[in-house]
């Protein structure tokens, strides 16, 4: 296992675990983080997973790893990986099972001071409006044709049905489609277990929360983004539910023989992968493009049905406008300079948002100016961040920031310390009330189980790779 | 000892599965996964037949485990008997009976690679099987 004395501090917030670690390592290491979190990440196996990803084929500069670091399969959650475009691989597992895993952030124009007597209701409506939990379907049910569309077009799709506005599409990461989707690269099966579950929220890390903005770092950029303080907020967090878990699964399955063909080898059998370049890379990149568009369909539907919520318990006032959507799992093709040349690299990020500064191409027409903004939601006790990313993303971190806290604790080691209903009531002395569909659920997801938020989000200040702009604190939230 | 037990990991659920041969630890670790998905069916009355091909040993068991996660979602059932009929290292076919799932208790998205080790010990076979939740 890695140590701390295997890990040398290069500059401030940016350490190493140089190629001489490991001979299999074709880069060095990076992890973003403050001493304390370095250390914390010593305790589990996320460094030695960060390792076994800087011995993947095409892999550029370094392998990274953001603050919220801590133990998946494959990458550690928090990875951020840049594959040559000609000569490095596409790996299935080290983009996860829940593809587009990610989180949109709407904002009312109320204050939470003037809603809070119904904020208990408002919270109860949303358990009732939008279906969740452990395996429940949703009101959509798509034919196959249909879900075809859907997978090829995304959030675009659910739009021209009506579920939310045109601009919500300008305010979501690749306007809720990556290019390059082919629905015939998606398996029957992964399409059944698609077509009745989009609109729904899942279980597991996946809530709803309404927060509010309890701190304002950057009053430019605040007001950029729509944000002021004591404002109402809704963040959606979910994924591409079971349509994505097969495609992974059947892409981790499909690559087991091809590997071996081409002549690859890993050290975790998780990281399998084909050249990104080959019959089999471009399949997965076009499923998994497919799986990214259903899973941004996912959390437009959600949008949709969380703001008729938001009308019927509090009124006409309480329209939700869109201010970002990101992506925490996912492959993108994007272009970075190396060596002083540009180069397309396929960026694998599993746990990390994109991250770009102001000026950027790919930042919305709306925010170009102030830069993109980086959603990192935490823990249901403590706070969740708006970022904005800074010109060091570019060179420090293929313009990625973290995507959450990160656990320390494990989901049976919190089970064991925290029962789920004394929890709920811990909450609510606290001013957050949560509705949960299952006690053990919530137990799994108490905030001790995740690192300290704050300390995460300075990590990426002090590396200079993304500023604070506003911090919220939830008030309440449903998990399925 | 039971025939599963939980092992820790930070974000995900790792378990150690027994059997009293590798065929019986297959068998085993469907019943521990179905054990931490779902509460048993109230009749198990539905038999199907599973039969799969690998590249290799585990990448059956992890292809058994998916195919069980992925008949569990679609189909709304629970199974909680397994009865592997024929094995090779690189085959197997089994019949799971089980019925209508009542109350589901957690999310599995798949069976991984990750840290996958079958090894023969003394008792029989043991399998290292991390799931993603």
């Amino acid at each position: 296992m890695v140590t701390l004395t295997d890990v040398k501090q290069i500059e401030e917030c940016v350490y190493e675990i140089p190629r001489s670690y490991r001979d299999d390592m074709r880069v060095p290491a990076r992890v973003i983080a403050d001493a304390a979190i370095l250390e914390a990440a010593s305790h589990d196996r996320g460094l030695e997973q960060l390792v076994n990803t800087a011995c993947l084929p095409g892999i550029t500069n370094f392998a990274l790893a953001m603050p919220d670091i801590h133990q998946g399969y494959g990458p550690p959650i928090g990875g951020v990986l840049a594959m040559d475009e000609e000569t490095g691989v596409i790996s299935p597992g080290a983009t996860g099972y829940d593809i587009n895993c990610g989180v949109r952030l709407l904002a009312s124009e109320l204050s939470f001071g003037s809603v809070k007597p119904r904020i208990e209701a408002l919270v109860d409506a949303l358990f009732a409006g939008v279906p969740s939990g452990v395996g429940r379907g949703g009101a959509l049910h798509f034919a196959d044709r249909e879900l075809d569309a859907l997978l090829e077009r995304g959030a675009q799709y659910v739009v021209e049905l009506g579920y939310g506005l045109p601009d919500d599409l300008a305010h979501t990461e690749e306007r809720g489609c990556l290019a390059g989707a082919r629905a015939d690269a998606v398996s029957h099966e992964a399409k059944k277990r698609g077509s009745g579950q989009c609109g729904t929220l899942g279980s597991g890390n996946h809530f709803i929360e309404i927060g509010r903005v309890a701190e304002i770092f950057d009053e430019a950029t605040a007001r950029v983004f729509g944000l002021f303080q004591g404002q109402l907020l809704v963040w959606i967090h979910s994924g591409s539910r079971g349509l994505g878990h097969q495609v992974c699964t059947d892409y981790v399955r499909g690559f087991q023989q091809p590997m071996r063909e081409y002549g690859i080898t890993v050290p975790d059998r998780e990281l399998v992968c084909a050249p990104f370049a080959s019959p089999e890379g471009q399949n997965y990149f076009a499923a998994m493009a497919c799986a990214a568009n259903y899973a941004w369909a996912n959390r437009q539907v959600m949008a949709h049905l969380a703001r008729t919520v938001f009308l019927d318990v509090l009124g006409a006032d309480a329209h939700l406008r869109q201010v970002y959507d990101v992506t925490h799992n996912i492959v993108k093709r994007e272009t970075y300079a190396v060596d002083g040349q540009p180069r397309t690299l396929i960026i694998h990020r599993k746990g990390a948002t994109r991250c770009f500064p102001a000026g950027h191409a790919d930042v919305p027409d709306a925010y170009r100016a102030a830069g993109h903004p980086v959603l990192v939601p935490g823990d249901m006790g403590t706070a969740s961040y708006v970022l904005v990313g800074l010109p060091a993303a570019l060179e420090k971190t293929f313009g990625s920031s973290c995507h959450g806290a990160g656990r320390v604790m494990s989901r049976a080691a919190a089970s064991k310390q925290v029962q789920g209903k004394e929890l709920q009531q811990r909450l609510r002395k606290q001013g957050v009330y949560v509705h949960g569909g299952s006690w053990e659920g919530l137990a799994e997801e108490a905030p001790e189980a995740y690192k300290d938020i704050d300390r995460v989000v300075r990590a990426m200040e002090c590396a200079g790779v993304a500023r604070r702009v506003a911090k919220a604190v939830p008030i309440g939230v449903i998990k399925g | 000892m039971s025939f599963f037990e939980r092992v820790e990991h930070t974000a995900d659920l790792a378990i150690l599965v027994r059997g009293e041969d590798v065929p019986a630890l297959f068998a085993n670790a469907a019943r521990a996964l179905f054990q931490l998905m779902t509460e048993p069916p109230a009749a198990p009355e539905r038999t199907r037949e599973i039969t799969l091909e690998s590249v290799d040993r585990e990448s059956l068991l992890v292809d058994w485990l998916n195919e069980l996660i992925y008949l569990h979602e679609v189909e709304g059932e629970t199974y909680a008997e397994f009865r592997i009929t024929a094995f090779t290292p690189t085959a197997l076919t089994a019949q799971v009976i089980g019925g209508a799932t009542t109350r589901k208790l957690k999310t599995i998205k798949a069976a991984t690679y990750h840290d996958l080790r079958i090894t023969e010990t003394a008792g029989g076979a043991e399998a290292h099987i991390v799931f993603d939740v």
